[in-house]
C-alpha cells in the first residue's frame, strides 16, 4: 500500500511538470489581422523609381512587398489593402499570392516633384469594410 | 503441499470419527445414530445443552473424564462436573444419568473478566486504528482522487489552448482572430484555475499522506493488538494430537 502511495505520487508530479504557463497566450498581437497588433511594419518598400508612361506623363513606380511570415498560416489568394502614396489615395488594391507566399504591389502614382514618398498601407478588413494596422514607409528616388 | 493436504484430510477423518466436532443443534435424530451399540441395562445417556457463542465446550467429569463431545454414554449414577468454553468461567453442575434414558442438561456459563476486558481493549484499539489510520488514509486517497481529476480536466483545457493559439497564427479574418482569441483567454483562464486547485491539492495531499504515515507508525509504536489467549484448564491433563502417521492420547499425570 505504502509503494502504491510513493508511485502514486511519483505519476503525480510527473504528470505535473507538464502543467506549466502555455507559451505564447500572452502574445496574441502578431497576427495583422488583429487590431491589437502590436508588431513591427508588416511591409516594406523594395525599390521606387520614375518613369514616363506611354502618354509621356512623368510617373513614379514604387514597390512595396508584403513577405510571407508577416502574413497568417493560412495564406489568401489574394490580399487587399488600402494605400496612400504622400498625398495620393489609391483607395482598395490588391495582389495576388507569389510562389514564395508574399505579395508584390506596383504602386503607379504621379511624380509631385519630390524626392522622397512615403507609402501608408493598411489592413482591408472586408467584413466591416474598414482598414487596421496601417504603418508608413518612405523612400527616396 | 499433497502433505498438507493430507494432514486437514486425515485430521478431519479422525475428528469426525470421534466425535469431536461439536454440534449443538444436532436433532434428536441425529444423535441416535452416533450411539454405536446398543445401550448396557446400567447405562444412560447425557446430553449438554451449553449456552455458548463459540459452539465449542469441554466437561470434565468426576475430575477424570473429560468430555469434548455434546453427548455421550455413561453409567448411571450422580455425577459432579464442570463445564468450559473459551471465554467463560469454568461452571460446576451436577447431573444424573439414568438407566435406558436421555437425560437432557442445560448449561449457561458466564463470560470471564478476561474475555469481557479483551472485547473492551480490542475494541478501543480499534477505534484508535480507525482515527490514526483509515481516517487519514480515506482523507488522502479522496483528496489525491480530487486533485488527480482536476489534472486530468486541466490537461484537456491545455490542449485546446495550444490548439487555439496555433490557430491564431493561422487565421486570416479578424472576426476569427477576435472568436480564438476570446477562446483563449477563457480557457486559459479556467486552465490557470484547474492549475491551481491541483497544485494546491497535491500539496494537501502530500501533508496529508506525511500526515498519515505519521499517525500510522505513531499508533503501532503506542498500540499493540489485544490477543486472547484462553487455554483449556486441563489442557496439561490430556492431549490428543493427530499426524498422516497415526495419533496419540496423552494423559500428563501429576
Amino acid at each position: 500500500m505504502k509503494h502504491l502511495f510513493v508511485l502514486f505520487f511519483i505519476l503525480t508530479l510527473g504528470f505535473s511538470s507538464c502543467l506549466k504557463k502555455v507559451e505564447g497566450v500572452d502574445d496574441l498581437t502578431t497576427n495583422i489581422y488583429d487590431t491589437a497588433y502590436s508588431g513591427a511594419s508588416w511591409f516594406y518598400i523594395e525599390e521606387a523609381y520614375s518613369f514616363f508612361n506611354t502618354l509621356g506623363q512623368p510617373r513614379v513606380m514604387v514597390l512595396c512587398i508584403v513577405p510571407s511570415n508577416a502574413t497568417p498560416g493560412l495564406k489568401p489568394t489574394s490580399f487587399y489593402t488600402t494605400a496612400q502614396v504622400n498625398a495620393e489615395d489609391l483607395g482598395l488594391i490588391y495582389a495576388p499570392k507569389e510562389n514564395d507566399g508574399s505579395y508584390e504591389f506596383y504602386l503607379d502614382v504621379s511624380d509631385d516633384g519630390t524626392d522622397s514618398y512615403c507609402v501608408t498601407m493598411a489592413v482591408y478588413n472586408a467584413e466591416d469594410s474598414t482598414s487596421i494596422n496601417g504603418f508608413t514607409e518612405c523612400v527616396n528616388l | 503441499m499433497l502433505a498438507r493436504i493430507y494432514f486437514l484430510l486425515s485430521a478431519l477423518l479422525v475428528c469426525s470419527t470421534l466425535g469431536l466436532s461439536q454440534d449443538n443443534k444436532a436433532s434428536e435424530g441425529d444423535s441416535t445414530k452416533r450411539i454405536r451399540r446398543p445401550l448396557l441395562p446400567s447405562e444412560g445417556v447425557i446430553r449438554f445443552l451449553v449456552d455458548v457463542d463459540n459452539g465449542y465446550f469441554e466437561v470434565l467429569v468426576n475430575d477424570s473424564l473429560l468430555i469434548k463431545r455434546y453427548m455421550d454414554t455413561l453409567p448411571e449414577g450422580n455425577y459432579s462436573a464442570t463445564v468450559w468454553s473459551p471465554g467463560y468461567t469454568p461452571m460446576p453442575f451436577h447431573f444424573i444419568v439414568e438407566a435406558g434414558k436421555i437425560n437432557t442438561q442445560h448449561l449457561t456459563l458466564h463470560h470471564n473478566t478476561a474475555k469481557i476486558d479483551f472485547v473492551n481493549s480490542y475494541r478501543e484499539y480499534r477505534n484508535k486504528f480507525h482515527t490514526s489510520v483509515t481516517l487519514p488514509g480515506c482523507l488522502t486517497l479522496a483528496n489525491t482522487l480530487i486533485s488527480g481529476s482536476f489534472m486530468i480536466a486541466a490537461f484537456d483545457i491545455r490542449k485546446k489552448v495550444v490548439e487555439d493559439v496555433a490557430l491564431y497564427q493561422q487565421a486570416a479574418l479578424n472576426s476569427e482572430v477576435n472568436d480564438i482569441k476570446l477562446r483563449v483567454e477563457k480557457n486559459n483562464l479556467r486552465y490557470s484555475v484547474y492549475r491551481g486547485i491541483f497544485y494546491t491539492g497535491t500539496g494537501f495531499s502530500l501533508a496529508l499522506l506525511g500526515t498519515t504515515i505519521y499517525t500510522a507508525l505513531r499508533f503501532k509504536r503506542r498500540n499493540a493488538e489485544p490477543v486472547y489467549l484462553d487455554q483449556s484448564p486441563w489442557h496439561d491433563r490430556f492431549s490428543f494430537q493427530v499426524s498422516p502417521f497415526g495419533c496419540r492420547l496423552q494423559f500428563n499425570i501429576g
